[in-house]
C-alpha cells in the first residue's frame, strides 16, 4: 500500500498523462480504421516510445492497447465496419441497433462495457495475478483442445432456430481456417498452388468482407436502380442514451463477461477476438431474449465489448508473473521491462515493486482516461448517423479497400475481401447466420492444433483428454451444452 | 462561385498527384520514399528490428521508409514480392535465415537465396536447448535418460525452422530419439516447457534469458561455434562432441540486378547506423541485440547456410 | 403457390461442392499423418459434415416447400458492384490509388442512388485525397502509385 501513493504521483506527471492520452487517441483512431489493428499501431509507434522514459513509453503502449481494443467498436456500431477482429462480435448487434435508431445507446453500452471489462481486468491483474497465472500454466494442448470444443458448442447456441444452416456456417468457418500452411508440419494445404494463399485467409479480410462489403452489396440490391433517395435511407436520429432499464439489462452481462475475458486473456495465445465471440455466445445462452441476438440486442454489445476489453489487463498476468508474452503487444513490452532491469517472475513483485506499482496505476488511470475521452468523443462519433447511406457507403467501401491494402500491401487480400463480401451477402440472403462462421474460423486452429499436439504427446492415446482434469471438465461441459441445445431445439420444433 | 468550385476541385486533384510525381535515377538516390518489406507479422522480432532500422536509415537517407508486412508461406510471400519489385533500390527486404534460406530448401517458392545481394546483417542469435530447471542438470544427463527411454521426451518447435533443425540435428548426433511436438510459434514452446507440457525447447537465448535468470529454466546446450558471453555456463554442442551449429540471422537485402552505386549507398548507410551507439541501445531496448556484418560477408552467408541446412534437412 | 425453389437449389449446390472438395482435398495437401491425423483429416471431415447438413437441408426444402419471399428483386446492382470492385482492384497498380478511388467512390455513390452531380464530384475527389494524405503522410504506408510514375 505504501507503494501506491508514490506510484500515483509518478503516473500523474503531466508527461505521462499526455503520452497516455495521445496513445489512447491514436489507439482509438487506428482501432476504428479497418485493416489497421493494435499490433500495427504498436509497431508504428515503437520508435516514439523507445525515445521516451520507460514508464512513459509503457504508459503510451498501454494507451494504444486499450484505445485500440475499444476503438474498433465505434466503427462496428456506426457503419458496420469492425475496425479490429475483436469488434466483429460487436458489429453483430451494434449496427442493427444503429439502423433501428439506437446508435447513441449502443455506443454508450460499448463504452461503459469496455470500461467495466477493462477495469475488472486491471483489478484482477493487481489482485490475483499469481493464482491466475498458475491456472493459465496448466493449459496445455489437451486443455486447449477441450476449451476449443467447449467454445465451439456456442455455434449450436448461436444457431438456435436455424440449426442446420448455423452448423453449415460453423463448419465452413473452420474449413476456411485450414487453408494455408498446416501449422503441424509446415506443408501447404488447400492453396491450389497459389503462393498468396499460403498465408491462409486473413481474419481482417474475412470480417470486413462479411460485414461492411456485404452490407454495401445489400444496399446496392435494395437501391436496385432507383435513383431517388427513398430507399436505404439511414435513420438520421441517434436516439437517446441508456435508461435505467438498459443498465439493469446490461450490467449483469458486463460483469459476467469480464471474468471469462480475464481468464482468456491470461492464457497465452487466445486473445481478445476469441473472448468477444465466446462471451457473445454465452450471453445469448443466458439471455431472456435470445431471439434478439443478431437483430439488435444491447446485451450482445455489452458482452462482446466487456469480453474483449477484459483481455487487456490480464494478458499482462503471464508476462509479469512468468515472463511469458501472450501476444504481440506484451512481447514488445517485455523488452521495455527487461531494459529497466526487471526480470518478470514471482520475484518481480518484491524486487521491483515500485515500478510494478507504477505500471498498475498506469493501467487503472488509462482505463479512466479512456472512459473520459470516449464519453467526450461520443457526441462527435454519433454524427455519422446523419450521413445518408448513399454518401456514407462509398466512403466506407473506399476506407475498407484502403485499410486492408495498407495492412498487407496485397491486392490478393482485396479480392479475398470482395469474395467474402459476396459470401456474407449471400449468407444473409439465404438465411445463414454469420456468427458461427466467424467463431469457427477463429477456433478451428486452436482445436486442430490442440488435438494433434495432444496425440503426439500421448503417443496416439485419447486417454490424455480424460486423465487431465481441466480437459475432462471442459469436455463434459461441452457435452452438457450440446444436450441442452438439442433438447431446446427439439421443443422448439414441436411447439 | 463556379470559380471557387473549380479551384477547390483543381486543388484536390493536384495534391495527391504531386505525391507520386517522382523521377527515378541512380545519381540522386534516394529520390523518393523507400519500402522495407518484412515477410513476418507486425510486432514480431524481425518486424521491430526492421522498423528501428528503417527509422534510423531514413534519417540518413533523407527519405521516409515505409515498412510493409507481407506475411505467409514461411516468409515466401514477402520475399517473392521483394524479388519481383523493380530492382531500383526502392524496395529493400528485411530478411531472415528462415524466409531467405530455409523456405527455398523446402520447395520451389520462385526465388533462391542467391537471387539477393546482402546490404548487411543486423543480428545473429544464439540458439539454446532449454528445459525446466527441475529436470536434467546437463546435456549428458538428458542423453543418458533419453537413451533409456527412446521417444519419451518431447521438444517443442515450429516445423522446419532453425531451432527445429538444430534440435533434431542434436538428437541425431547424440543418437537419441526425441519426439517433436510442432508449435505455432517460439513463445508457445517456452510456455509449454514452463507449464510442464513439453520437456525441451530449442529457442533463441534472448527469448529464454529471463527464465534462465529467474531460475525457472536451465540451458543445456547452445548451438554456437563458441560459448555465448550472455550465458557463459552453457556449453556448446561442439564441446560435447556434436557438430551442430546454427544461428538465425536478420539483415537487409535487395534483389540482384539493383545498380551497384545504390547497393553501395545502402551498405554505407546501414554500416553507419549499425555502429551508432544510440541505435544499438534502442535495439537492446526491444530485447534484441546488434550483431553487424557488412554486405559482402552477409551475402556469403546465403549460399553457405543454404548448402549447410539443405544437407541437414535431408 | 409453393415451390422448392432457391433453397433446394442452394442445398444441392452446397452438397455437390462439399463432396467435390472432400474428393480433391487429398491431392491438395503434401503433409503426412501422425497417429492417424494428417493435414487432410480435418478439411475432409468438415467437407463431409457440410455435405451431410446440406443433404438434410435439401430433403427439408423438398418436403416442406416454402413460398418464395416477396417479389423477385433484380440482381443487376450486385453484379455491377462485384464487377466494379474487381475492376477497381485490378486498376489500382495501373491507374494508381487516387484516380482509381475517385472512380470507385463516384461510381458507388451513383449506384447507391446519389443523383446530384456536385455531391458525387466532391465526394469522389475529396475522399481519396483524405485517405491518401492520412495513409501516406501520417501513417507512412504507401498506397499504389500509377504505372506512369
Amino acid at each position: 500500500m505504501e507503494l501506491i501513493l508514490p506510484a500515483i504521483g509518478e503516473v500523474m506527471q503531466p508527461i505521462n498523462l499526455a503520452v497516455m492520452t495521445i496513445g489512447l487517441i491514436i489507439g482509438m483512431a487506428i482501432g476504428a480504421i479497418p485493416g489497421l489493428n493494435v499490433p500495427l499501431a504498436v509497431a508504428i509507434s515503437l520508435p516514439i516510445t523507445f525515445h521516451l522514459a520507460p514508464l512513459a513509453g509503457i504508459a503510451m503502449l498501454v494507451g494504444i492497447y486499450k484505445g485500440g481494443t475499444y476503438g474498433g467498436s465505434i466503427s462496428a456500431i456506426l457503419i458496420n465496419v469492425p475496425g479490429t477482429p475483436a469488434a466483429g462480435a460487436t458489429a453483430l448487434d451494434g449496427y442493427a441497433l444503429t439502423q433501428q435508431g439506437h446508435a447513441s445507446k449502443a455506443l454508450r453500452v460499448a463504452l461503459y462495457s469496455s470500461f467495466t471489462g477493462g477495469l475488472i481486468s486491471d483489478l484482477s491483474l493487481i489482485m490475483f495475478a499469481i493464482p491466475v497465472a498458475m491456472l493459465a500454466l496448466k493449459i496445455g494442448p489437451a486443455e486447449n483442445f477441450a476449451l476449443g470444443i467447449l467454445a465451439l458448442t456456442l455455434i449450436g447456441v448461436l444457431s438456435e432456430g436455424n440449426m442446420v444452416k448455423g452448423l453449415i456456417a460453423g463448419a465452413f468457418g473452420i474449413l476456411l481456417s485450414t487453408v494455408g500452411l498446416d501449422p503441424l508440419n509446415g506443408e501447404t494445404r488447400l492453396t491450389f498452388g497459389l503462393l498468396d494463399l499460403s498465408g491462409g485467409f486473413q481474419f481482417i479480410s474475412l470480417i470486413i468482407g462479411v460485414f461492411a462489403i456485404a452490407e454495401a452489396f445489400a444496399l446496392a440490391h435494395a437501391t436496385a436502380g432507383r435513383l431517388v433517395a427513398s430507399v436505404g435511407q439511414r435513420v438520421s436520429a441517434a436516439g437517446k442514451g441508456m435508461s435505467a432499464a438498459d443498465w439493469r439489462l446490461c450490467l449483469p452481462v458486463m460483469l459476467r463477461a469480464a471474468p471469462v475475458g480475464v481468464f482468456i486473456g491470461a492464457v497465452p495465445g487466445l486473445g481478445s477476438a476469441i473472448s468477444a465471440f465466446i462471451n457473445y455466445g454465452i450471453a445469448r445462452n443466458f439471455s431472456r431474449e435470445p431471439e434478439k441476438f443478431g437483430k439488435g440486442s444491447l446485451e450482445g454489445v455489452a458482452a462482446a465489448e466487456s469480453g474483449n476489453n477484459a483481455v487487456c489487463g490480464s494478458t499482462f498476468i503471464p508476462l509479469l508473473t512468468l515472463g511469458i508474452p501472450g501476444d504481440t503487444i506484451t512481447a514488445i513490452m517485455l523488452g521495455a521491462f527487461m531494459v529497466h532491469g526487471l526480470i518478470p517472475g514471482p520475484a518481480l513483485f518484491t524486487a521491483n515493486a515500485d515500478f510494478v506499482a507504477a505500471f498498475f496505476v498506469a493501467m487503472l488511470v488509462s482505463s479512466i482516461l479512456m472512459l473520459a475521452i470516449g464519453r467526450l468523443g461520443l457526441p462527435l462519433f454519433v454524427q455519422a448517423v446523419r450521413i445518408p447511406n448513399k454518401v456514407l457507403f462509398p466512403i466506407v467501401v473506399a476506407l475498407c479497400m484502403t485499410g486492408v491494402y495498407a495492412s498487407s500491401s496485397s491486392y490478393f487480400d482485396l479480392y479475398v475481401m470482395l469474395g467474402f463480401g459476396l459470401l456474407g451477402y449471400g449468407m444473409k440472403r439465404f438465411g445463414f447466420p454469420v456468427a458461427p462462421l466467424l467463431i469457427g474460423f477463429i477456433l478451428g486452429p486452436i482445436v486442430e492444433v490442440g488435438l494433434r499436439q495432444s496425440l503426439i504427446i500421448s503417443r496416439g492415446s485419447l486417454e490424455i483428454f480424460v486423465t487431465r482434469p481441466i480437459a475432462l471438465i471442459c469436455l463434459l461441459l461441452a457435452a452438457m451444452v450440446v444436450t441442452w441445445v438439442a433438447i431446446r431445439q427439439n421443443r422448439g420444433i414441436k411447439s | 462561385m463556379k470559380t471557387t468550385r473549380r479551384i477547390l476541385i483543381g486543388a484536390l486533384l493536384a495534391l495527391p498527384l504531386a505525391t507520386h510525381a517522382f523521377t527515378v535515377s541512380a545519381q540522386q538516390y534516394p529520390a523518393k520514399p523507400i519500402t522495407f518489406i518484412v515477410p513476418w507479422p507486425a510486432g514480431g522480432t524481425t518486424d521491430i528490428i526492421g522498423r528501428l532500422l528503417g527509422e534510423a536509415m531514413s534519417k540518413e537517407l533523407g527519405q521516409p521508409v515505409a515498412v510493409v508486412n507481407r506475411v505467409g508461406g514461411g516468409g515466401a510471400v514477402g520475399t517473392k514480392a521483394a524479388f519481383d519489385a523493380p530492382k531500383d533500390g526502392y524496395t529493400v527486404l528485411v530478411t531472415t535465415s528462415g524466409n531467405h534460406v530455409l523456405t527455398p530448401i523446402k520447395g520451389n517458392v520462385g526465388y533462391q537465396p542467391d537471387d539477393f545481394i546482402g546490404i548487411g546483417q543486423i543480428s545473429s542469435r544464439t540458439l539454446i536447448l532449454a528445459t525446466k530447471s527441475d529436470r536434467w542438470k546437463s546435456a549428458r544427463e538428458l542423453i543418458a535418460d533419453a537413451k533409456a527411454n527412446p521417444g519419451k521426451f518431447t521438444f517443442g518447435a515450429v516445423p522446419n525452422v532453425l531451432p527445429f533443425l538444430v534440435a533434431s540435428g542434436f538428437a541425431r548426433a547424440a543418437d537419441i530419439k526425441l519426439t517433436h511436438v510442432p508449435q505455432t510459434g517460439g513463445a508457445p514452446g517456452v510456455t509449454g516447457v514452463l507449464g510442464g507440457h513439453l520437456d525441451l525447447v530449442p529457442e533463441s537465448l534472448e527469448s529464454v534469458q529471463q527464465h534462465l535468470k529467474s531460475g525457472a529454466m536451465r540451458g543445456l546446450l547452445v548451438f554456437n561455434e563458441a560459448r555465448d558471453p550472455a550465458a557463459p555456463d552453457v556449453p556448446t554442442a561442439k564441446e560435447l562432441g556434436f557438430d551442430v551449429v546454427g544461428n538465425p540471422w536478420t539483415g537487409l537485402a535487395v534483389a540482384k540486378g539493383t545498380p551497384e552505386p545504390i547497393v553501395a549507398r545502402l551498405r554505407d548507410v546501414m554500416a553507419k547506423v549499425a555502429k551508432d551507439p544510440a541505435f544499438v541501445a534502442t535495439v537492446e531496448r526491444s530485447g534484441a541485440s546488434v550483431e553487424y556484418l557488412d554486405g559482402p560477408a552477409f551475402t556469403a552467408l546465403f549460399s553457405r547456410d543454404f548448402e549447410k541446412f539443405k544437407a541437414a534437412s535431408q | 403457390m409453393k415451390r422448392p425453389g432457391e433453397e433446394a437449389g442452394l442445398a444441392a449446390i452446397l452438397l455437390a461442392a462439399s463432396l467435390v472438395l472432400a474428393a480433391i482435398t487429398p491431392f491438395q495437401v503434401t503433409g503426412g499423418e501422425i497417429w492417424g491425423i494428417g493435414s487432410a483429416t480435418l478439411p475432409i471431415a468438415l467437407a463431409l459434415a457440410i455435405a451431410l447438413l446440406a443433404a438434410w437441408l435439401l430433403v427439408d426444402a423438398l418436403r416442406n416447400p416454402r413460398p418464395a419471399e416477396g417479389p423477385r428483386q433484380r440482381a443487376w446492382p450486385v453484379l455491377v458492384m462485384t464487377v466494379g470492385l474487381a475492376v477497381y482492384i485490378a486498376a489500382l497498380p495501373w491507374l494508381g490509388f487516387y484516380l482509381s478511388t475517385v472512380l470507385l467512390v463516384g461510381g458507388l455513390a451513383r449506384l447507391f442512388g446519389e443523383g446530384r452531380i456536385l455531391i458525387i464530384l466532391v465526394l469522389a475527389l475529396a475522399v481519396p485525397a483524405v485517405l491518401l494524405v492520412f495513409f501516406e503522410r501520417f501513417m507512412i504506408i504507401f498506397l499504389p502509385a500509377a504505372a506512369w510514375n
